[in-house]
């Protein structure tokens, strides 16, 4: 009798193993629009090669819900929770919206891997959140020293946008610069989402105290909304963006008003790296010159979680251990963009470059790995 | 020496322990109650730390509004220290939200209060950004104001969500544990009922049937063998009981086995005493028989001399004319004579008597053996003017001794014949018939008197006879030969007149040959000059005892035979090497190299015509019964003391036989 039963449940399960073998895994891209296309890249090609294991991988977008909001990345997140075909999600678009969404995530144990979220309070988002570029603190420091080697005799203003990303740099690089003797002649902010209304008036600000150099912690279109005003009080004045500048917007300064803009980025989509070579060509034969930063970390992070899942299989537990145990256990992972290892926060090693907006498009003039 | 507990007791004491187990897990079950009620207190607690929380948030941001007001009145250090301390308060608070569990409404609302604050920064610094513009920055404060006014609104409605979060949570976990517990009641419940069952349940199918098993192991072992354990359950105890009742039985049966062995033993024993005291008898009578049969022999050999010689003074002068002569012999030799018999036969029944029981021979031609002693006894029933009528079919066979049958034929045969001489009665039937298939019943019914006391007829040494006229061991002796060869023998007085005594003897099976014994056909007792063609015949008679030589020899002579005479087997030889003789009589024990067996075989050897007439007379018959050489002509015996009439009519009878040497020359 015991036999039998045994029988019974050893062909059940494997017809249910036949049945959910069948289905395909998922995964959730809450990513600007323009990356989304780096994720699909990759995805075609794990199918391709096999999917999973067997099974296809299928990737989920919300489109009205991406963006760098929380509300709707907390309601995103929701939702593809609720799928439980899907075992991680890459996302989102703002730390604000990482940070919010992140708390759903860990509560139900589905894997995060932010691309483009820095604020250092992702640290403390829990062990099933992952990210792609190093914490803020780094870039923080990163600016300073930026700003310190151009001499104490820079006038220093700082714009930062108030969410949890540009608030947290901005605490960071307050200390840094003061660390670094270099006072703070203005500091004004600005909220995402949000027109900087008076445009004049924030740039009569900004010129009031005499400002040589602008540190603009925020995003570009804020940017180019006041570069030309500020430009005409401050002809001379130099920009020095965050991460956040480094988008399409820089990448192909259309209008030309980046020109001159320098910034901080995590990745030289223009680098000779083979696979990141080869992920731009075809990127390019498909989408032409859209290639964003974000992308392609997109495509490193779809990459990276396929990776994990055929060696581990699809459950968010295993790949969370997965992705713990690279540089430690086993060799870091190799994307398109760089080596991927994470510490304790889910943090990979810091590792940045310079860029200059040119008339032409944006382009890599310094690279920095390590603090 | 600690007396063992108990299994009731134990077993009272483990439920109890049970049950008090039970008591602290009920116990234990209400302080966790209880301590989760604290919990959900504790939950309260934080809920009012949230608050608190809320209203330091809500208090700063009103802070930052008031300060931001002075700073654009009246810009100072101080108090843009003090908007940027108020604003670090809201923002570290509003960070505490961040990381703590909550559901995605209350998270959306933490989201929205913290992008009200973010947007009352942008106003803020916009209004600190416009100090030289009163009007403008006037309106960024409204804008702020709008902003806080909200902020608070949103705090308020997330504290509401909270507090509704918390309670339906708590209500939730309320339930969860109410419903625990009152599984955990209801399992107490069922477990109390349970143990109460099983206890009950033990009780009545464990310890009380051990108690009945005990107390019944008790009795039986105190010799009570009639204790059982009522019938139970069809389980193990049932089957032990079963099993107890079984043994009981087995000891009870075994008991009783025992007592029929020991009186079956004591039987035993005392049949063993029979036994041992009659092999003490017959060891007593084997010494009395030894010593019978050596006072016999001695006896025996007078006693025919001293019958012989009366019967001839009684023959010869039982016609002498004078009367005085006759009176003589009518008195005191006539008495003389039957005294001699009566010795003879005395000595003759004391010598049976005293032999030994021998096997039976086998299969016994009943009709020759009854036809010896018919012959035997015809002449005295002649003489008396009786009837001896035997008719008795030849294919009968008994399991008997053929010596025995004889004697017991005779036995029977004499008595009647006493009986009728002294009671009337003219005539003796012998018949035999097989009855039962496996017995033969032999019939002697005579028309006498009849017995006195047929229940005495075979006690020893009874007899009716005239005193000095019997021995009394005739019937006796009759009962113990029918009894030695496993037959039965009754006597009974028949209805109008007359005796019968009856026989049942085994029957047998008729072997190949005739036995030896079939050539005692019964033989006439006339004498011996009537025998055709021998009253000029030669006998030698040879014996040591010369006065029975003597008488032998007249009585032959009498009888007109040429009589020769040797004392000794050598001296018969010499007679016979010189003397041509038609017969030889002879002792069987005698001094010397040659006896009377020795002398037979020289005859067979150097006369053998002459072995079928020897006649051999001896003191003790019986010893020479079972001879291998003798025992096969048992026709030609004669027991000492003989009368004058018995001897000649054996010697009549072996003369009347063919010639043997002319059956020799005639091959």
């Amino acid at each position: 009798m015991t036999l039998r039963l045994g029988i019974a449940a050893v062909v059940v399960g494997l017809l249910l193993l036949t049945c959910t073998s069948s289905a395909p895994i998922h995964i959730g891209v809450m990513v600007s629009a323009d990356a989304v296309a780096g994720g699909q890249l990759a995805v075609a090609e794990i199918n391709a090669t096999g999917g999973i294991r067997g099974r296809a991988l299928a990737l989920v977008h919300i489109g009205r819900l991406d963006g760098t909001l929380a509300e709707p990345a907390l309601e995103a997140a929701e939702s593809l929770t609720a799928d439980p075909a899907v075992i991680a999600v890459i996302g989102h678009s703002s730390s604000s919206a990482s940070l919010s969404a992140s708390q759903i995530y860990n509560a139900r144990h589905i894997v995060q891997v932010a691309p483009t979220s820095s604020s250092p309070l992702l640290d403390r988002s829990g062990p099933f959140t992952f990210r792609l570029v190093a914490s803020d603190v780094h870039q923080a420091r990163y600016i300073a020293a930026l700003v310190a080697a151009g001499g104490a005799t820079q006038r220093t203003a700082v714009v930062y946008v108030n969410d949890d990303y540009g608030r947290a740099l901005r605490d960071e690089l307050r200390s840094q610069l003061a660390r670094a003797g270099v006072p703070i002649v203005y500091e004004g902010s600005y909220v995402e989402n949000e027109p900087l209304g008076d445009v004049p008036a924030f740039a009569s600000a900004i010129a009031a105290p005499g400002s040589t150099l602008l540190i603009w912690l925020g995003r570009s279109p804020q940017l180019g909304e006041l570069l030309p005003v500020l430009r005409t009080r401050i002809p001379a004045i130099t920009i020095l963006g965050s991460d956040g500048v480094d988008n399409l917007d820089t990448e192909l300064n259309a209008d030309g008003r980046f020109t001159g803009v320098r910034f901080v980025c995590f990745v030289d989509v223009h680098g000779e790296r083979l696979k990141l070579r080869a992920f731009r060509e075809r990127f390019g034969a498909i989408h032409g010159n859209q290639l964003s930063p974000e992308a392609v970390l997109t495509y490193d992070a779809m990459i990276l979680l396929a990776t994990a899942a055929r060696a581990v299989g699809p459950k968010p537990e295993a790949i969370r251990e997965y992705l713990v145990s690279l540089g430690r256990t086993r060799p870091a992972f190799t994307g398109a963009s760089r080596e991927f290892s994470f510490d304790s926060t889910g943090a990979p090693p810091p590792s940045y470059c310079l860029g200059e907006v040119t008339p032409t498009g944006a382009r890599v003039i310094s690279t920095v790995n390590g603090p | 020496m600690r007396r063992p507990r108990s299994l009731r007791q134990l077993f009272v004491a483990g439920a109890g322990t049970i049950a008090v187990a039970l008591a602290l897990l009920t116990v234990g079950i209400l302080v966790l109650f209880v301590s989760l009620r604290g919990s959900f207190e504790r939950d309260v607690s934080a809920g009012l730390a949230e608050q608190r929380t809320a209203d330091d948030i809500v208090t700063a941001v009103y802070g930052q509004l008031l300060a931001a007001y002075r700073e654009v009145k009246e810009p100072s250090a101080p108090n843009r220290a003090r908007y940027e301390s108020l604003d670090s308060v809201a923002y570290g608070r509003l960070r505490q939200y961040l990381f703590q569990p909550m559901a995605t409404d209350a998270r959306i609302q933490v989201e929205t209060i913290k992008e009200l604050h973010q947007s009352l920064e942008v106003d803020a610094h916009q209004a600190f950004d416009r100090t030289g513009d009163a009007a403008a920055a006037a309106g960024r404060i409204v804008e702020m104001e709008r902003h806080v006014t909200a902020l608070d609104l949103a705090m308020r409605q997330f504290v509401v969500l909270r507090e509704r979060e918390r309670t339906l949570e708590q209500k939730d976990q309320l339930h969860a544990l109410e419903r625990s517990l009152a599984a955990i009641v209801v399992a107490l419940i069922v477990l109390a009922v349970a143990g109460i069952l099983f206890v009950r349940t033990v009780m009545r199918r464990v310890i009380v049937p051990l108690g009945q098993v005990s107390q019944a192991a008790v009795r039986l072992g105190g010799g009570e063998l009639l204790a059982r354990i009522p019938h139970q359950r069809d389980d193990e105890l049932g089957l032990v009981a079963l099993s107890f009742n079984d043994m009981a039985d087995n000891i009870q049966a075994a008991r009783a086995e025992i007592v029929d062995q020991n009186a079956a033993l004591l039987g035993t024993l005392a049949t063993l005493r029979q036994a041992q005291q009659e092999l003490v008898q017959h060891e007593k009578l084997g010494a009395i028989g030894l010593m019978l049969a050596g006072l016999a022999h001695e006896l025996n050999n007078p006693l025919a001399g001293l019958r012989g010689i009366a019967e001839l003074l009684q023959q010869e002068l039982g016609s002498h004319h004078d009367p005085a002569v006759r009176k003589i012999v009518r008195e005191l030799v006539q008495p003389l004579v039957t005294e001699a018999q009566r010795a003879g036969s005395l000595v003759r029944n004391l010598l049976d008597f005293s032999r030994k029981a021998a096997a039976p021979d086998g299969p016994v031609p009943l009709a020759a053996a009854i036809g010896v002693a018919a012959g035997l006894r015809q002449h005295a029933f002649t003489q008396a003017g009786m009837t001896l009528d035997v008719e008795i079919a030849d294919s009968l066979y008994v399991v008997a001794e053929a010596q025995r049958i004889e004697h017991v034929a005779m036995n029977i045969m004499s008595n009647a014949l006493d009986a009728m001489l002294s009671g009337g009665g003219t005539r003796v039937q012998v018949r035999a018939a097989a009855v039962d298939g496996d017995w033969v019943l032999l019939t002697f019914d005579d028309d006498g008197p009849g017995f006195r006391e047929p229940d005495r007829a075979f006690d020893p040494f009874y007899t009716t006879k005239e005193l000095g006229s019997g021995t009394g061991l005739g019937l006796t002796l009759v009962h113990r030969f029918v009894a030695e060869v496993g037959g039965t023998v009754s006597v009974e007085n028949l209805p109008d007149r007359g005796a019968r005594v009856a026989i049942r003897l085994r029957a047998a099976v008729a072997p190949l040959r005739p036995a030896v014994a079939a050539h005692l056909e019964p033989r006439s007792v006339a004498g011996v000059g009537t025998a055709p063609g021998h009253t000029d015949a030669t006998v030698l008679v040879v014996d040591d005892e010369p006065v029975l030589r003597d008488v032998q020899r007249r009585v032959l002579v009498r009888e007109g035979v040429r009589v020769l005479t040797a004392d000794s087997g050598a001296a018969a030889i010499a007679v016979l090497q010189r003397e041509t003789c038609d017969l030889v009589v002879t002792d069987i024990r005698m001094p010397g190299e040659i006896d009377g067996v020795g002398l037979y075989q020289w005859i067979r050897r150097e006369q053998p015509w002459l072995a079928e007439r020897c006649l051999f007379v001896s003191g003790d018959i019986g010893e020479w019964a079972n001879d291998p050489l003798l025992g096969t002509h048992p026709d030609r015996f004669l027991a000492k003391p003989f009368g004058r009439d018995e001897y000649v009519a054996r010697i009549a009878s072996l003369l009347a036989r063919p010639d043997p040497a002319t059956v020799a020359l005639l091959g």
